[in-house]
């Protein structure tokens, strides 16, 4: 719970729920020592005689559960701090420690333990602990504090539930086909309360609940008579339909606006300035995008915390961060002179950017542990506060961003080039390989000697790598028995060295893809920061040469070597011995390259810490992705000698020279690779040409900037006037399965922290990302979620209601790779989702809130779709995506910034509403009346309101009353002088159905009389347009 | 096309089955979160709001030191940190208007106020009241919503939510802001936050010439008549009446069609309640309507009144906008700049209580007069000017369940801190739930896993000036 803003010690003291007034100097009260027992006589063993009495009578209050008076006895390091009163152990001094006039009752208004929290200690007990404080209070400690399991659901490993077996729908149970899981697992509870899933939903329901569930948008009359008229040429089944919209780009856009909710993106400061941010937009195109790509829920949650750390180069690893800045910014306070004031604004900052993190990715509100122990999870003060030194580097404001989107008109000539690119690469390789058959086959029996033995070998032949497994990144591909490095980004990546490894040989086959490139390296090892990295890179210093890379260049000196001239598709022999005299020799096909040279270290990788990378320089580098393949690459724990590198390239991929293979080929098969790997280079260079290659610069975007922060302390009571013990980076403890301590010293560098956050964040064994994500999808298609509250997995948060069901779908969205249109589908397909929505009178008595989904729940369409729905059936709806917001309203600065709202036709603001400015002080009357939250506020469930004032809106809003006038001109147009066609034509496109006999004769009797314009409005405020059943 | 549509033809469900009942029932249901939680004191609350911080020590915090050490370094003693929000300390300055005592409870106010001065024994002061912050934005914040950052409902939305407006053709929450603009913090000064949308203020702009956003049909839609717009909500009520009538277990749904039917009422009410013909001269000139200084507060002020007559809840009445002039924000020139904020201000209020008085509102209407902050003791480095001031600021209380001509509280001697019975924004939205009949702790909303309060986990009802 987030309490009082600390500035002023009276306002504290005045008002804090539990005022610590008069208790304030702790050990400095008088007491009649006197009355002290005495100390005991004996040599104390802390294990035997002290640890079991902390940890019976203290540790429950006093531990890593609840800090009562910011108080900790489970380590020495806290114990010997204190609490928010100061030290309560003083080594050799026992009659001096307050921790002794507490156990003893010397302090009038307080006895440890409290009265009702535990047995008093007996005078041989205080005795004891007397002694042990004379002797030196010896407490063997590794810095570390315990951590105990919680018991609490949502923090309990996932685990796949079995699916319960339950009969099919009530009555005919034996010829009931077996449920789907989701069903089955629904089924079970309504069946036991002897209830059961209602009817499928009629085909002119479902599409229209499943078109605005997916798009935001209502189908065409098209669309529905497709779906519903079997016999039409361009049917589509329910799966068809559901795959159809989950390809539109609308999808996106729906999507993304519901994630925007969450992380409480503005567009404006918020505050009493309250100025517009021009470049906040990159980051909801950057949203949009992710849904659109199904991009995997891991990477995104990782871009989104540490993006810019992982993926510099990339406009989303830049943009996709700022999720953590983009709330509001108090610039008065971050302006003003007073410096406490200041220090507070920025504490207030941290909290709201940790409230989104803890709330979006965890359901749990982290941010409620800032001036105390969080009152119901288990999240201590210092959780908060390692936490906070993770993003204490992040600060508002804009940065330049590289944006390589291209133009639409360049994207499909690109695609076509990739694919003729990829067609030839086939066909080239299919050649050779054959080639190589023939070569092989030609070739005397005599096998080449065995290379000398690796630590650790990588081949895509499907050949397991025993020593070190790995997974690929970022669009990398296996194929035809090679690693594919196509795209920027691409790379393999192993796991932990299972041992330090220090003297070493590094070595590769690589083909590159142009020799143009530069930057991108074959084979690194690295530490798991990036940090420290020895590589074989190529084309960075000098074009067209290899190099032994390292970080800031501490091993690399030019190599004097021919430039390489590989043709395309050769694959290279390369490899790097690094000795323990700290030489560094380079090797070209099995040869010396260049002249050895002394480095002036060695780099040791640490067991458990250091990994080899293979297309990549190190994680964080700029310009740092190889284009080319991989078809094998090795490390060895030792520096090879020449003779074995050149066996090792003879026995290795490419020992059959390119040579041998092109001998081997026929004349066809030679003029049909002459003629692919013509047409490659041609399209290769049409591409280069086509490619945005050089991204513009100079381009910002409110991403936030990045300082390096001073170690961060915790702040005993929030308050930023009593800063306690440093605190190292570090996460929540309450996740028992992973290590919460980064292992970084208090002054890591603040990237650094980020990153290992954003491991830990998307750490399969952590249970809440998938959980949340899982519910928070439940949510948003049923309009409930398992958990009713999607920000607050806590224990003051709801129980879900259906525990395994919301378990069995995180394992499986878990296992789809983190595909968020998995999850999709797999609600959507269920019998639950397509439900009726007809009432049960039965039911109902049972189940009034329709928790256990004994029907469909009709639901009102938000703010956003209503309005897009209005356009799209007015026919005004302008579909164009992203790129800056419009604003319908003029700005005046005066001090602050005035947002005068102005309605505006033309097409700028006609677009779909989440690409409205989403200014604090500038909301739109009518978006605000349909429950739009406030931009700055975290919102997990849109509210839900009938007013008079939402009548008023959609009665004399002239936004409303002009789309009702084009949807008249529409219609009207449709119908020509037919008023009955006109009249259908309106209900169609409205209501998705035809009107019947009886409105038709009503509503062209109206039409005539006052005009159609009335009608179309009627129909735009029906309840049937704004409910979706 | 083949859709099968059961029983669908409104012709013959024309206005039928829903006439009687009442349905403002479902909207209100909606609405309230719960009854008072004991008897109440006061109905209805108004809410005068001075913007920009103003000048306790120039306006009610009398210090005879200030005058006495006028122009000399401000030295606290104790190595207290002196700090401003925007500017270096300048020398202690007194306030530059004359001090007099009023009333048989001998208040002190400075002639700067010389209307509400006659009043003060009708008022409680808080002396000594203390902000988190000196910064404008989260310290209205905290004066409207007990929260520093945004997002955070206020207390009208908060009252709203318990307890409704006294009648249904009005909303139970009213903004009157400023003619020259809206307060720091814009809208959001007036939200609803995390609270059904139904409870943010309802703005109104009392001198536009549509004060009331799309309260009617706008200028250019010249098709519609108001024949026509009678027959298109006649057409749009079968409508929904049928699309209801299929579903009666879905009471959202006639929710809506009684949605339309408050709206038109409210369409009706609010031009009587807005059109000031029917107020007497004398009246008019209580509030100071004659005179162009006080025209637009008292204008604000006299619809205030009428707004609480006709059941509105919470009335919060603006003095000054959120720009850098033009307010209480009076950092350049106290002698130029306050009096000037202060007229507009003064006479109006003080024909409000007045006018409550004589009318026997006062018995249950509860007035509370308040600021986000105060100003510092010294100069705005060379200048004329107060700097912001968390540590002490001066709020009054007037009518409904009052102690008349009492204070609380007192400021150190320079009216630099608060030191004495020192009160915060929890205290004194406290004060206010608990005249309305509710307790503070009891009156929560469940939001993001945790049951927020107007006043976060504090506060304490201020009873030393309750009668």
């Amino acid at each position: 719970m987030r309490s009082i803003i600390t500035a002023l010690a009276t306002l504290i003291l005045a008002t804090c729920p539990q005022p610590r007034a008069g208790a304030a100097d702790g050990a400095a009260k008088a007491v009649d020592i006197s009355k002290l027992p005495p100390a005991a006589t004996v040599t104390v063993d802390f294990a035997r005689d002290i640890q079991p009495l902390l940890a019976d009578r203290c540790v429950k209050c006093h531990g890593p559960e609840k800090q009562k008076g910011g108080l900790r006895l489970d380590a020495k390091a806290r114990a010997m701090q204190g609490g928010d009163d100061g030290k309560i152990i003083e080594p050799g001094k026992s009659a001096a420690s307050r921790l002794i006039h507490l156990v003893a009752g010397l302090e009038e208004d307080t006895v440890m333990p409290p009265k009702d929290k535990g047995e008093r200690l007996t005078a041989a007990q205080i005795g004891l602990l007397r002694a042990w404080i004379d002797q030196g209070v010896n407490w063997p400690d590794d810095g570390k504090v315990a951590r105990i399991r919680s018991d609490h659901w949502s923090l309990q490993p996932l685990k796949m539930p079995a699916v319960p077996g339950v009969a099919g729908a009530q009555g005919d149970r034996k010829a009931a086909p077996p449920l789907a899981p989701i069903d089955a697992f629904v089924q079970a509870k309504l069946s036991a309360k002897g209830l059961a899933l209602s009817a499928p939903a009629d085909r002119p329901t479902l599409i229209r609940r499943v078109t605005f569930d997916l798009t935001g948008l209502p189908p065409t009359p098209e669309d529905v008579e497709a779906f519903v008229n079997p016999s039409h040429p361009t049917h589509l089944s329910y799966e068809a339909l559901v795959e159809k919209l989950l390809a539109s780009p609308h999808y996106g856009e729906r999507w993304g606006r519901h994630w925007l909710d969450v992380a409480r993106y503005t567009e404006s400061q918020g505050f009493e300035y309250d100025r517009i941010r021009n470049n906040a937009w990159h980051y909801r195109d950057y949203v949009i995008k992710s849904f659109n790509e199904d991009k995997p829920y891991d990477r995104f949650m990782r871009e989104q915390v540490a993006g810019d750390v992982i993926e510099p180069v990339t406009t989303d690893g830049m943009v996709a961060p700022s999720l953590l800045v983009c709330g509001p910014w108090d610039q008065a306070g971050n302006a003003q002179a007073n410096a406490t004031q200041k220090l507070i604004t920025r504490e207030d900052e941290l909290e709201d950017l940790l409230g989104v993190v803890g709330q979006t990715f965890l359901g749990l509100t982290v941010n409620c542990a800032r001036c105390h122990a969080h009152k119901f999870d288990p999240i201590p003060h210092e959780d908060y506060y390692r936490l906070k030194s993770v993003f204490e580097g992040v600060k508002h404001g804009e940065r330049t961003i590289t944006r390589a989107e291209e133009p639409r008109e360049k994207k499909g000539p690109r695609e076509e080039l990739e694919k003729a690119i990829a067609a030839a690469e086939k066909q080239v390789a299919q050649i050779e390989a054959e080639g190589a058959k023939l070569a092989t086959a030609r070739r005397p029996k005599t096998t080449p000697p065995p290379g000398p033995a690796a630590f650790a070998r990588w081949k895509f032949d499907g050949t397991k790598a025993a020593v070190m497994p790995g997974t690929l990144q970022g669009g990398a591909e296996i194929a035809d028995g090679r690693l594919k490095l196509r795209n920027s980004g691409a790379f393999f990546k192993t796991e932990p060295l299972p041992k330090d490894i220090t003297a070493k040989t590094l070595e590769a086959w690589v083909s590159l893809a142009t020799l143009d490139q530069g930057g991108g390296a074959a084979i690194s090892i690295e530490d798991s920061t990036g940090g420290e990295f020895d590589a074989i890179v190529y084309g960075e210093r000098q074009p067209k040469k290899w190099m032994a890379g390292s970080a800031a260049y501490a091993r690399t000196q030019d190599i004097a070597m021919p430039a390489e001239a590989a043709s395309l598709g050769t694959f290279v022999h390369v490899a790097i011995v690094y000795g323990a005299d700290q030489t560094i020799t380079f090797y070209r096909d099995g040869k010396l390259t260049g002249k050895p040279y002394k480095a002036k270290s060695l780099a040791t990788y640490k067991a458990g810490d250091g990994r080899i990378l293979l297309g990549l320089r190190h994680t964080g580098a700029g310009k740092a992705h190889l284009s080319g393949e991989i078809q094998q690459a090795a490390l060895y724990d030792r520096a090879l000698s020449e003779a074995e590198i050149t066996a090792s390239f003879l026995a290795g991929g490419s020992s059959i020279s390119q040579e041998d293979i092109l001998a081997a080929l026929t004349g066809e098969q030679r003029a049909a690779r002459d003629a692919a790997l013509a047409g490659l280079k041609k399209n290769r260079e049409s591409l280069q040409r086509l490619a945005p290659v050089k991204p513009s610069r100079g381009e910002s975007s409110y991403v936030g900037t990045r300082i390096q922060p001073p170690p961060t302390k915790r702040l005993l009571r929030g308050n930023v006037t009593s800063p306690g013990e440093v605190v190292t980076p570090g996460t929540l403890s309450a996740i028992f399965e992973l290590e919460p301590d980064f292992g970084l010293p208090a002054d890591a560098p603040e990237a650094k922290r980020r990153l290992k956050f954003a491991d830990w964040l998307a750490d399969p064994r952590n249970p809440l990302p998938a959980r949340v994500m899982a519910n928070r999808v439940w949510h948003l298609h049923f309009g409930q979620g398992l958990v009713a509250t999607p920000n607050d997995f806590g224990a003051s948060g709801a129980k879900p209601s259906h525990p395994e069901l919301l378990d069995w779908m995180a394992v499986k969205f878990i296992e789809s790779g983190w595909s968020v249109k998995a999850l999709h589908r797999l609600i959507l397909h269920s019998a639950t989702y397509r439900q009726s929505s007809a009432f049960n009178g039965k039911a109902a008595d049972l189940d009034a809130d329709n928790q256990l989904l004994w029907r469909f729940t009709p639901r009102r369409l938000e703010a956003e779709a209503v309005r897009d729905a209005m356009l799209a059936v007015s026919g005004q709806l302008n579909p164009a995506m992203g790129g800056p917001s419009f604003r319908p309203f003029t700005i005046t600065e005066f001090g602050a910034a005035f947002y005068h709202l102005a309605d505006r036709p033309g097409p700028e603001f006609n677009r779909r509403t989440v690409y409205r400015a989403n200014v604090n002080s500038g909301k739109d009357a009518l978006l605000e009346a349909f429950d739009c939250p406030d931009p700055s506020v975290k919102t997990p469930r849109r509210g839900v309101t009938t007013t008079p004032l939402q009548a008023l809106e959609l009665m004399n809003n002239s936004f409303v009353q002009r789309q009702a006038k084009s949807l008249a001109e529409r219609v009207k147009k449709a119908g020509g002088d037919d008023i009955n066609a006109t009249i259908r034509s309106a209900y169609l496109l409205a209501l998705g159905r035809p009107p019947t006999t009886g409105e038709t004769a009503r509503t062209s009797a109206a039409a005539k009389e006052r005009g159609l314009a009335g009608v179309c409005w009627a129909l735009l405020n029906s309840t049937e347009f704004i409910y979706v059943r | 096309m083949n859709i099968t549509r059961t029983r669908r033809d409104f012709l013959g469900t024309l206005g039928t089955g829903l006439g009687g009942i009442a349905l403002a029932s479902l909207l209100q249901r909606e609405a309230r979160a719960s009854a008072p939680h004991f008897a109440p004191k006061a109905k209805r609350v108004i809410q005068l709001f001075m913007n920009g911080g103003a000048s306790q020590c120039d306006l009610f915090d009398y210090k005879p030191q200030l005058i006495a050490r006028h122009g000399q370094k401000f030295d606290p003693g104790g190595g207290a940190r002196v700090e401003a929000s925007v500017s270096v300390p300048g020398a202690l300055m007194k306030c530059p208007f004359e001090w007099a005592q009023h009333g048989q409870c001998g208040r002190w106010v400075s002639s700067a106020l010389p209307h509400l001065a006659r009043h003060v024994d009708d008022m409680a002061f808080l002396m000594a009241m203390q902000s988190a912050s000196n910064v404008h934005g989260p310290a209205s914040y905290l004066q409207t919503s007990g929260f520093v950052l945004p997002g955070f409902p206020c207390a009208g939305a908060w009252v709203s939510h318990a307890l409704g407006s006294l009648a249904d053709n009005v909303p139970a929450f009213v903004a009157l802001p400023d003619a020259r603009g809206l307060p720091y913090n814009g809208r959001s000064a007036f939200t609803s936050g995390f609270l059904p949308a139904n409870h943010q203020g309802t703005i109104i702009h009392a001198s536009a010439p549509q004060p009331m956003t799309h309260l009617q049909p706008p200028a250019a839609a010249q098709h519609i008549t108001p024949a026509s717009r009678a027959d298109g909500l006649a057409l749009l009520r079968e409508m929904n009446t049928a699309h209801a009538a299929e579903r009666p277990d879905d009471s959202r749904l006639n929710a809506r069609i009684e949605s339309y039917e408050l709206a038109a009422r409210l369409q009706l009410s609010a031009p009587e309640l807005l059109d000031l013909a029917g107020e007497t001269d004398a009246t008019k000139k209580l509030y100071g309507l004659g005179q162009t200084e006080t025209a637009d507060f008292g204008k604000r002020c006299l619809l205030a009144r009428r707004m609480i007559e006709r059941g509105v809840r919470f009335v919060q009445v603006w003095s000054g906008h959120g720009g850098g002039a033009d307010n209480w924000d009076n950092h350049a020139n106290i002698p130029k700049e306050l009096p000037a904020a202060a007229r507009k201000m003064d006479l109006p209020a003080a024909g409000l209580l007045m006018d409550l008085k004589a009318r026997g509102l006062l018995e249950d209407t509860l007035l509370v007069w308040t600021t986000e902050f105060g100003r510092m003791p010294f100069t705005q480095g060379n200048t004329l000017g107060r700097d912001h001031n968390g540590g002490t600021f001066v709020s009054w209380f007037a009518g409904a369940g009052i102690k008349p001509g009492t204070a609380l509280g007192q400021s150190d001697e320079w009216s630099w801190k608060a030191v004495e019975d020192v009160t915060t924004s929890y205290d004194f939205h406290a004060t206010i739930l608990h005249l309305l009949g509710i307790n503070h702790e009891k009156l929560t909303f469940r939001h993001s896993g945790i049951d927020r309060r107007l006043t976060d986990v504090h506060g304490h009802v201020i009873k030393e000036i309750l009668a």
